[in-house]
C-alpha cells in the first residue's frame, strides 16, 4: 500500500487528516533489535517539517473545493516524495549552542525494499554550533511567517 | 542484563578532536551553509 497523498477520509470527503492524524501504511524500514533485545522500529517522520508540508497542500486543496467547486483534492503531498529535517537543540548561546542536525530524503519508502538504498539520503550530523544556528535562524523564520509579513508564502515550512 | 548506570559508564564518548571540530567557528560555518543548501535542495525536490 501505498502513502497518502491527499489525506483525505475515504469515507468523509470533507475531512482530512495531516502529520500524526493519519495510520502509516507500512513500516519505513526493516524492525532491528538491539543487544539487549529492545525491539527498534523506527516510525516516519509525521511532525514538524512533514506535517507543515502536509497542511499546506491540503488547505489548497480545501481552498479549491471550496472556491472553484474542485470535487478531488487538487494538491498532493507524498512521504514517498518529501524530504524531512530535524534539528534537536539541546542549548543557547552563539557560542555555546548545542544540537543535531538530520536530514532525511524521501521521508517513506513507497513500499519496503522498493526503491535502491543509492537514492535515498539519511544524514546524521551532531555539528554542535552549525545545527544550533540553524535552530537559532529557523525561530526568526517560522515567526515572520506566523505573522504573514510580506513574502510569507514563499518561505518553507 | 546492565543496569542503567553502567551502560551510560559505558557509553561511548567524544574524542578532543571531535569536540574541537564541533566548536569550530570556520568548520561550523562552513556545516551552517551546508545544512542550509541540503534543506533548500530538499524543498525544491518536494514542491
Amino acid at each position: 500500500m501505498d502513502w497518502p497523498k491527499t489525506y483525505q477520509s475515504p469515507l468523509h470527503a470533507n475531512v482530512f487528516g495531516i502529520g500524526i492524524a493519519f495510520a502509516p501504511p507500512h513500516a519505513i524500514s526493516t524492525p532491528r533489535t538491539s543487544p539487549n533485545g529492545t525491539l527498534i522500529a523506527p516510525a516516519p517522520p509525521r511532525t514538524g517539517m512533514p506535517s507543515a508540508v502536509m497542511g499546506r497542500q491540503v488547505a489548497h486543496s480545501i481552498a479549491d473545493m471550496i472556491r472553484h467547486g474542485a470535487t478531488e483534492p487538487t494538491h498532493t503531498a507524498s512521504m514517498a516524495a518529501m524530504g524531512a529535517v530535524c534539528i534537536a537543540s539541546a542549548g543557547a548561546g552563539t557560542r555555546d549552542g548545542t544540537a543535531a542536525a538530520m536530514t532525511m530524503y524521501p521521508s517513506c519508502r513507497t513500499t519496503p525494499g522498493s526503491r535502491p538504498r543509492a537514492q535515498r539520503e539519511r544524514y546524521l550530523r551532531r555539528d554542535r554550533l552549525a545545527a544550533h544556528w540553524v535552530k537559532h535562524l529557523l525561530h526568526f523564520v517560522f515567526i515572520y511567517k506566523a505573522k504573514a509579513r510580506p513574502g510569507w508564502a514563499f518561505l518553507p515550512e | 542484563m546492565n543496569t542503567a548506570d553502567e551502560r551510560i559508564a559505558a557509553a561511548p564518548l567524544p574524542t578532543a578532536r571531535v569536540l574541537r571540530r564541533r566548536s569550530s567557528i570556520p568548520l561550523q560555518l562552513w556545516r551552517f551553509a551546508r545544512i542550509n543548501l541540503r534543506t533548500l535542495r530538499m524543498v525544491r525536490k518536494a514542491h
